[in-house]
């Protein structure tokens, strides 16, 4: 039975033992951004309230965002964005879980830069999809960073781009994510 | 002439009344809500409970609608994107989330934990908190 991703978001964040919790890392400001360059307009977009907890013993990730939360430079086309292309009242958020595998022991208390592979499921507009990503984990005076970029096609999630607009955006667009995660006490 | 004439008449007359559309959506989402009906009138601790119970159909009823929300006051900060932030009450896990504009942060940064008040804003949806925007605080005497 999949499990939704705020479940797993909560259990991560409040299950843990005392002894666990040192092994867990949050953030609810991580940066996720995405970048569409077509022969028309190039557009980005930035969304700075993500959340995501990572387990470090047990190597779950779970990452959530609302869609109305990233900024454009053009309000018009976060409007557009919003109501037309991904239907955000009706899928507000777009969310990751899995795990974190291939990679070595991490510990908070022991500075280090690893390159991870993440695999787990993607939801955007509804839609779920297996997904795994290459990312960097850096472990550096007690504190997680992580970061990790990969490409979306807009057809594989069902987000439909009318043909006036198809010289404006890209069929696959650029993610980035950009998180600096705390200790969960 | 008279066709050229008559044609730049049509397209200034055309202009005039597109332009209020035009200006209108470049500041569409920033609009007020002061004076908008809300759609539910809920206790921050009962709508976070509906959203952490059944999160889809807590979308269903409440994103993309204005509600008024009524609490205690945990918090007062700033958010990442500079806004003025306020959270209600609600649980050690989670929190109803406010973000007000700039212009009110004097008012919002005046309050203290522990105040009841009422707030009134856009639900965008559900991370570890209920996330509302564009709020404003409503004066008990107009409930």
């Amino acid at each position: 039975m999949k499990i939704q991703v705020v479940v797993v978001l909560m259990l991560l964040f409040g299950t843990a033992s005392m002894l666990q919790a040192q092994q867990k890392v949050m953030t609810k400001t991580g940066e996720a951004s995405f970048f569409s360059k077509a022969p028309l307009e190039d557009i980005e977009a930035h969304n700075k309230q993500v959340v995501a907890i990572i387990d470090l013993s047990s190597k779950e990730i779970a990452v959530k965002m609302l869609i109305k939360q990233f900024n454009f430079e053009k309000s018009l086309m976060q409007e557009h964005f919003n109501e037309n292309y991904m239907e955000s009242d009706k899928y507000p958020s777009a969310t990751f879980s899995g795990k974190i595998e291939e990679s070595p022991e991490i510990l908070l208390t022991e500075s280090g830069e690893y390159e991870v592979k993440i695999v787990g499921e993607l939801q955007i507009h509804g839609i779920k999809k297996p997904w795994e990503t290459m990312a960097t984990l850096t472990v550096k005076d007690g504190k997680v960073s992580a970061k990790t970029n990969f490409k979306v096609k807009t057809a594989d999630f069902k987000i439909e781009i009318p043909k006036l607009v198809i010289k404006n955006i890209a069929e696959t667009i650029d993610v980035n994510l950009n998180f600096s995660f705390e200790p969960i006490s | 002439m008279k066709k050229v004439s008559w044609l730049i008449k049509a397209t200034l007359i055309t202009l005039c009344f597109l332009s209020p559309l035009i200006l209108a959506s470049g500041c569409a989402g920033n609009e007020s809500l002061e004076g908008q009906a809300s759609a539910y009138r809920v206790q921050a601790s009962k709508l976070f409970n509906e959203f952490s119970e059944n999160e889809t159909a807590s979308n269903e009823k409440y994103v993309g609608k204005v509600l008024e929300v009524m609490g205690t006051i945990k918090g007062v900060n700033i958010n990442p994107e500079g806004e003025i932030n306020l959270s209600f009450e609600v649980n050690d896990m989670g929190a109803v989330s406010c973000s007000f504009s700039k212009d009110d942060s004097p008012q919002i940064a005046s309050l203290k934990a522990g105040e009841v008040i009422n707030v009134k804003g856009l639900c965008l949806g559900f991370l570890l908190d209920v996330v509302l925007e564009n709020c404003v605080i409503i004066n008990p005497k107009d409930v």
